[in-house]
């Protein structure tokens, strides 16, 4: 296996040749019995699969999206502030630790935090310092919660237990949106407010100097290995 | 040119929606104020991610200055060209084609591109079949027996096409090629020279820009469930083989209700079990279908016949009990047995 039958491979699953090419490339697979080169294209597959599945996600969640980028050009580098934690039995840690399988996405500048199905984990924030905070949840991409918020008395720096949250299946996604104000009270959600809400709110909010930040995290099922070849 | 560019965008995950119809400055401007947050999320968590299966010097050519996001800066660089780039003839690749997408940001031409630029003479490499004229009786045979392997893997490409479009199963064919690896092999080395030089353009064309791939390659083939590792979805694919195989040849047994059936909509997990529902006939039609393989002739003098029994044969194995009705998996197990004596006998 080489480079270049690697790169040859990636053209044909990604369907970047001309038929003409596309048929030699066909053709030639047909004739390969390398378990190297057929990893390679196993690995490819399942690759463009993984890719794509991720584009289907952002496709149907367009406000997750504006959100996701809202943060990651205007919030982002505020974000060591207040940090998401989360905590659950040592025993199922240490079975998680072990798992095998296909890597699990992790990101550690969006994070991606991971909970096993049906066991309850305590998701906590770390402030740094005194201040007003709220955080919120979106359950499937959809409906918002506010699941704590400090109205109009700071919180103190330390751990703050937030919420117990249990996926119940593996197809399960939370995402968690922190907000941290040193100075002013955050503005409180209302009753029929949704994701619209909150981005239209962070578009407002200005993000200039440290007294603000905005934390993110994705809590996915730990063990949710998407089949090679999804449905 | 339009059209044509949103049927090879159109992806088969149903994403229609991403769909850059129109190519002109303001057709791009305006599909990245609808879709460029959908693209941004997903080339940004994207680029990260994978940053280390990408090439180091084309993302350091791409984002030249600091950046401690490098998913971030990448996205919002594609975005900025996607609209303003004056000259747009057709996006280099898929979306998800993260590759093509970095090579384009930094100007290196899109394959199609890069195709015209090379000579006439490797951009058309042509069969050795077509290209050599034998002038001796040794090198005829050799040549009409390269021909007749090509043959032969037209005829297995046509099979696979046939299956892949009513299955909607790409992937059978993978586990195919997986099952049928050493049965198969005796034409690796038969076509050895052929593959080396139908791959040699397709070398040029697309040039060495992926180095470090393989490392996190690595990582998508070390799951729980490979492949090669997969008995019953190999035995899925192999029977489906066989009956593609069989429905386009003379046999005499009825094939129309099993090829309904397997050659058509499938569970949407493997090992892909067919979607309908196998009657007591249709479960014999299929043994019947297994015992023409295993009664195959298989003449070492005919080489050719013989790799294609063998690969006919990769069907006969005890997995293959799976994709027939639970009351029914006693009887095809002992089958099995006694063709895999069948098979033994004439090897």
């Amino acid at each position: 296996m080489n480079a270049s039958h690697e790169n040859v491979l990636r053209a044909y699953v990604y369907q970047n040749l001309p038929d003409e090419e596309r048929l030699k490339v066909r053709r030639w697979l047909m004739t390969v019995t390398d378990p190297t080169v057929l990893k390679t294209y196993e690995a490819l597959i399942i690759q463009r699969k993984q890719r794509e599945a991720r584009l289907e996600y952002w496709m149907n969640n367009p406000a997750l999206a504006r959100l996701h980028r809202l943060w990651k050009t205007k919030f982002r580098p505020l974000w060591s502030e207040m940090k998401f934690e989360l905590k659950w039995p040592v025993d199922e840690f240490s079975l998680a630790g072990g798992r095998l399988g296909l890597p699990t996405i992790q990101d550690t500048s969006r994070m991606i935090l991971e909970a096993p199905v049906g066991q309850a984990v305590e998701l906590t924030v770390r402030l740094k310092a005194p201040s007003y905070i709220a955080v919120f949840a979106i359950v499937d991409g959809g409906a918002l919660h506010e699941l704590s918020h400090s109205k109009n008395s700071k919180r103190d720096a330390g751990t703050i237990e937030i919420k117990k949250v249990t996926l119940e299946k593996e197809s399960d996604s939370v995402e968690f949106i922190g907000l941290l104000d040193q100075n002013v009270a955050i503005p409180e959600i209302e009753s029929g407010d949704g994701i619209e809400w909150l981005i239209s709110l962070l578009e407002d909010w200005s993000s200039s100097g440290n007294d603000r930040s905005v934390i993110r995290a994705s809590l996915a099922s730990l063990g949710t290995d998407a089949p090679l070849f999804g449905a | 040119m339009v059209s044509d560019a949103k049927a090879w965008l159109e992806n088969e995950n149903g994403l229609s929606g991403l769909c850059l119809d129109d190519l002109s400055q303001d057709g791009r401007r305006q599909f990245i104020e609808v879709s460029g947050d959908q693209l941004f999320a997903f080339w940004s968590e994207m680029f990260e991610l994978e940053r280390g299966s990408l090439s180091e010097p084309l993302i350091q050519k791409a984002i030249p200055q600091e950046c401690d996001d490098i998913g971030t800066c990448i996205a919002e660089k594609l975005l900025n060209r996607i609209a303003t780039a004056e000259k747009f003839v057709r996006p280099p690749g898929k979306w998800a084609d993260l590759e093509s997408w970095l090579r384009w940001l930094v100007g290196k031409p899109a394959v199609e591109d890069a195709r015209k630029q090379q000579p006439q003479s490797s951009a058309t490499t042509k069969l050795p079949a077509k290209r050599t004229e034998p002038t001796v009786g040794e090198d005829l045979d050799k040549e009409r027996f390269k021909q007749s392997c090509l043959e032969l893997i037209d005829h297995w490409c046509a099979i696979w096409t046939s299956i892949n479009k009513r299955t909607n199963r790409r992937e059978l064919e993978l586990y195919w090629l997986w099952a049928t690896c050493k049965a198969r092999r005796p034409l690796t080395f038969l076509m050895e020279d052929w593959a080396a030089e139908a791959l040699e353009g397709i070398h040029d064309h697309l040039g060495l820009y992926l180095e470090g791939q393989k490392k996190a390659l690595a990582k998508h083939v070390s799951a729980d469930r490979k492949a090669s590792d997969d008995s019953r979805t190999k035995a899925s694919a192999c029977l489906r083989f066989d009956i593609e195989y069989f429905s386009r040849s003379e046999v005499r047994i009825d094939l129309a209700a099993i090829y309904a059936v397997f050659i058509g909509p499938t569970k949407p997990k493997a090992p892909y079990i067919p979607t309908a529902k196998l009657g007591g006939r249709e479960v014999e039609h299929c043994l019947e279908i297994l015992e023409i393989s295993a009664k195959r002739p298989r003449h070492r003098e005919r080489p050719l016949e013989a790799l294609e029994t063998d690969v006919l044969r990769c069907a006969i194995m005890k997995a293959v009990d799976r994709m027939f009705p639970c009351a029914s998996r006693p009887q095809i197990r002992q089958r099995i047995m006694q063709l895999q004596q069948i098979i033994e006998a004439t090897n």
